[in-house]
């Protein structure tokens, strides 16, 4: 049955507001009050404010045991939850089942960010008929904003008919508009939003609409005018070491722009061209450390899974190795972040996209360039991986993820000229090729980290054992490589179907 | 979905109140439960604090699954869902007769509403009918509560007998004592000699108590306002009991 969320006006207190309904008694709807409670609420979100967009709120009910998690919808009905020991940070903390699948669904591997704390006192009523059935459920929640000189917030009222009493539901929504609630806006987050730190926001959409009769130094530049935004969006965010994506997603825009700039090679002068690719490759370059152990870290509990127990125990001391180096490296990017330089490039990068002078580099209309530089990557790609036979040749691996990446972005960031569906089509091939390729590359790096951070350590009781269990981890991730090397072949013959290749020469050639 | 229900040729029996307190142990540990309360006497929507229908309820009990869903009320129970007596078990019997396939017509209707439910309980009105017909098609189970005594014993024998001519093959049938009265000699010497029955009857018996009978005056299943009571905790090792066979 419905659940309906009203605002009681300002300085609605309960107990005045239940004396107020009781004068409206009658033997088909009689209030009944039951004892308040009190709650202490914590918001999260993902820092892209994934749930919040995807119309619910997550809250975590801090209870004496145990907490309560749930998803509500807009009407503040839970749409799930679960009860845990203590709050999580990530949907993968929860054990398998339907919470953790729902959840997990919406944030994936983003971590879960605290957004306000409220508290809240509950008063339960309910409305009874004449034969003292329930026919109405609801609560008055009054709130404020948890810790020293909470701010308060609308009091809210919950209401929920009961299967099968709609005129009754409706009767009680009648009575609480006579006392001046109103209904509540989307989500209960909302409300708290002049008191929010961080607001909500849509994420950017990276994808940019071009015309087709546009000059390519025009759309080019729109192009890089969104990733720059995307770039400058992560930078607060790595900063605060809020969530690893940050980097991430940081890493990627930048390489967007650097493989949008060579691939349309003719959009601006070369020098100046040059110039910027430079100076993202030197921005870039202290992110990658970072981003290597991340991911690293992230996978260690997957990996440490393939050893023996006791092995899988002695490894501890080069994952607080593996810790100790991320830390470093995330205070190098910081550094690079806090330095005037990036800040000069940034504001340089815009004003050199916003001046006209770049403007009349290519007067070739952009779904033209469009159309040979993305046939150009896709016969690159094609004849390198044509030319691998065995597929243990591991530098022949790591340049194709490279081409394979070039003509990824070069389909994203100009696909809009061309039909979606096939864009989608073809980009689904290519990524399943591209996640085996990134895999390999992953396993490869993993392993020379596993050796650096046994190199680093520290002689100390268990020395011998870690390095031991070092060993074993390469020999792990060594096996691992060989499954996904021998996967590559059946993914690469998929990418190179006759169907696709028809797609990309009709397209582009 | 499982489908039990809660039946006897014999009325008087405790089919109501067990099938009140079972469907509302089932609610409790979490599985959406519905009882269908068939008996037109309308103990079941009483003891629930529901209205019976009154108009169309047989016709909507043929029309099928939409209109069944707008009759459903929800109890004060979580989970607990009631789906009220109709007026009239005559009328019930009429407009099903004059469906298609009479004897499956409840079984077709319990299956459109599967996914909506874990559990159906059936509370059924006493006689051998059309009606009874259609539960022991759509049952998974039958549950049989029996005062220990001589006639009660025969009527389950009648039962028994109709249901190897008539009755669906593998129906389960779960005969148990209720309304037992350790005192009577009468009830412990017939409870003693049901080793040798046909039925195997359920190892739970269910004590008299006058904590079941305050059901009609308190409106509600004995586990609300009697959970120590001997009665209450009997029902409780009864639906451990059933669980386990089902």
């Amino acid at each position: 049955m419905t659940t309906n969320l009203l605002h009681l006006p300002e300085k609605s207190e309960p107990h005045r507001i239940f004396e107020q309904l009781k004068k409206h008694d009658q033997p088909t709807l009689r209030l009944v009050t039951d004892a308040p409670t009190e709650a202490r609420i914590d918001y999260s979100d993902t820092y892209d404010w994934r749930i919040f967009r995807a119309g619910l709120t997550f809250k975590t009910n801090i209870g004496n045991p145990r907490v309560t998690l749930s998803l509500d919808d807009k009407d503040g009905r839970a749409s799930a939850h679960f009860d845990c020991e203590k709050p999580i940070a990530f949907a993968n903390q929860l054990p398998p089942g339907v919470f953790r699948e729902k959840l997990y669904s919406i944030t994936d591997v983003r971590r879960l960010l605290p957004i306000a704390s409220v508290d809240e006192q509950v008063h339960p009523f309910r409305f009874l008929n004449e034969d003292e059935k329930t026919v109405v459920r609801g609560a008055l929640i009054s709130r404020e904003t948890a810790g020293e000189g909470g701010i308060p917030l609308p009091t809210l009222v919950r209401l929920r008919g009961l299967r099968g009493y709609r005129s009754e539901l409706d009767a009680a929504l009648d009575l609480f508009r006579q006392s001046g609630a109103k209904p509540s806006p989307e989500s209960e987050l909302e409300d708290l939003v002049p008191v929010l730190e961080r607001k909500p926001h849509l994420p950017r959409d990276l994808k940019v609409h071009l015309e087709d009769d546009e000059h390519a130094t025009a759309s080019a530049k729109r192009v890089f005018l969104r990733l720059l935004d995307e770039v400058e969006d992560q930078k607060q965010g790595i900063l605060d070491d809020l969530d690893i994506e940050f980097v991430h997603d940081f890493r990627v825009a930048i390489r967007r722009t650097r493989s949008v700039l060579k691939n349309f090679a003719r959009v601006f002068p070369d020098d100046d061209r040059i110039k910027f690719n430079k100076a993202f490759a030197d921005l870039v370059r202290p992110s990658g450390p970072v981003r290597d152990r991340d991911v690293y870290l992230q996978k260690t509990d997957t990996y440490l899974q393939g050893l023996p127990a006791e092995a899988a125990a002695d490894f501890a001391p080069l994952i607080d190795q593996a810790k100790r180096s991320r830390n470093q490296a995330q205070d190098n990017l910081v550094k690079l972040l806090r330095e005037p330089e990036y800040a000069k490039l940034v504001k340089g990068w815009r004003k050199y996209l916003r001046s006209e002078d770049s403007d009349a580099h290519s007067t070739l209309p952009i779904r033209e360039l469009a159309k040979k530089r993305i046939w150009k990557a896709y016969k690159r790609l094609r004849e390198a991986g044509d030319a691998i036979e065995d597929h243990h040749e591991i530098e022949r691996l790591h340049e194709l993820r490279i081409d394979a990446k070039r003509l990824r972005y070069a389909l994203e960031a100009f696909g809009s000229l061309f039909p979606d569906g096939s864009i989608k089509l073809l980009t689904k091939k290519l990524k399943a090729l591209q996640d085996n390729l990134g895999d390999l590359q992953d396993l490869a790096v993993h392993q020379g980290l596993v050796a650096e951070h046994a190199e680093q350590l520290p002689a100390s009781e268990g020395y011998r054992k870690a390095l031991l269990a070092a060993g074993r981890m390469v020999a792990h991730l060594d096996a691992l490589a060989v499954q996904e090397r021998d996967r590559f072949h059946g993914l690469y013959a998929t990418f190179r179907e006759q169907e696709q290749h028809e797609l990309y020469r009709r397209l582009f050639k | 979905m499982q489908v039990i229900a809660c039946f006897n040729i014999k009325g008087g029996v405790g089919k109501t109140a067990s099938a009140v307190n079972l469907a509302y142990l089932s609610a409790k540990e979490g599985k959406r439960t519905l009882l269908w309360d068939l008996d037109s006497q309308g103990a079941a929507t009483f003891y629930l604090r529901v209205k019976t229908l009154i108009k169309g309820g047989s016709k909507k009990l043929v029309r099928g699954r939409q209109d069944l869903l707008e009759v459903i009320r929800e109890t004060d129970f979580e989970h607990l869902d009631l789906l009220p007596a109709y007026f009239s078990n005559r009328k019930i019997d009429i407009a099903l007769s004059q469906s298609k396939n009479p004897t499956k017509r409840i079984a077709a209707l319990i299956r459109s509403f599967e996914e909506d439910y874990d559990r159906l309980f059936l509370d059924c009105a006493p006689g051998l009918t059309l009606v009874s017909e259609n539960i022991f098609e759509a049952a998974n189970a039958v549950l049989a509560p029996t005062i220990p005594s001589t006639l009660a014993m025969r009527t389950l024998e009648q039962l028994r007998s109709h249901l190897d001519k008539n009755g669906p093959a593998g129906l389960m049938v779960l005969p148990f004592f209720c309304m037992v009265d350790r005192r009577k000699k009468l009830h412990k010497e017939c409870i003693s000699k049901t080793e040798a029955h046909p039925f195997r009857f359920l190892d739970t018996a269910i004590p008299y108590a006058s904590a079941v009978e305050q059901m009609g005056l308190k409106r509600a299943p004995v586990h609300e306002y009697a959970a120590n009571n001997e009665a209450a905790q009997a029902y409780s090792a009864l639906w451990a009991e059933l669980m386990s066979k089902l």
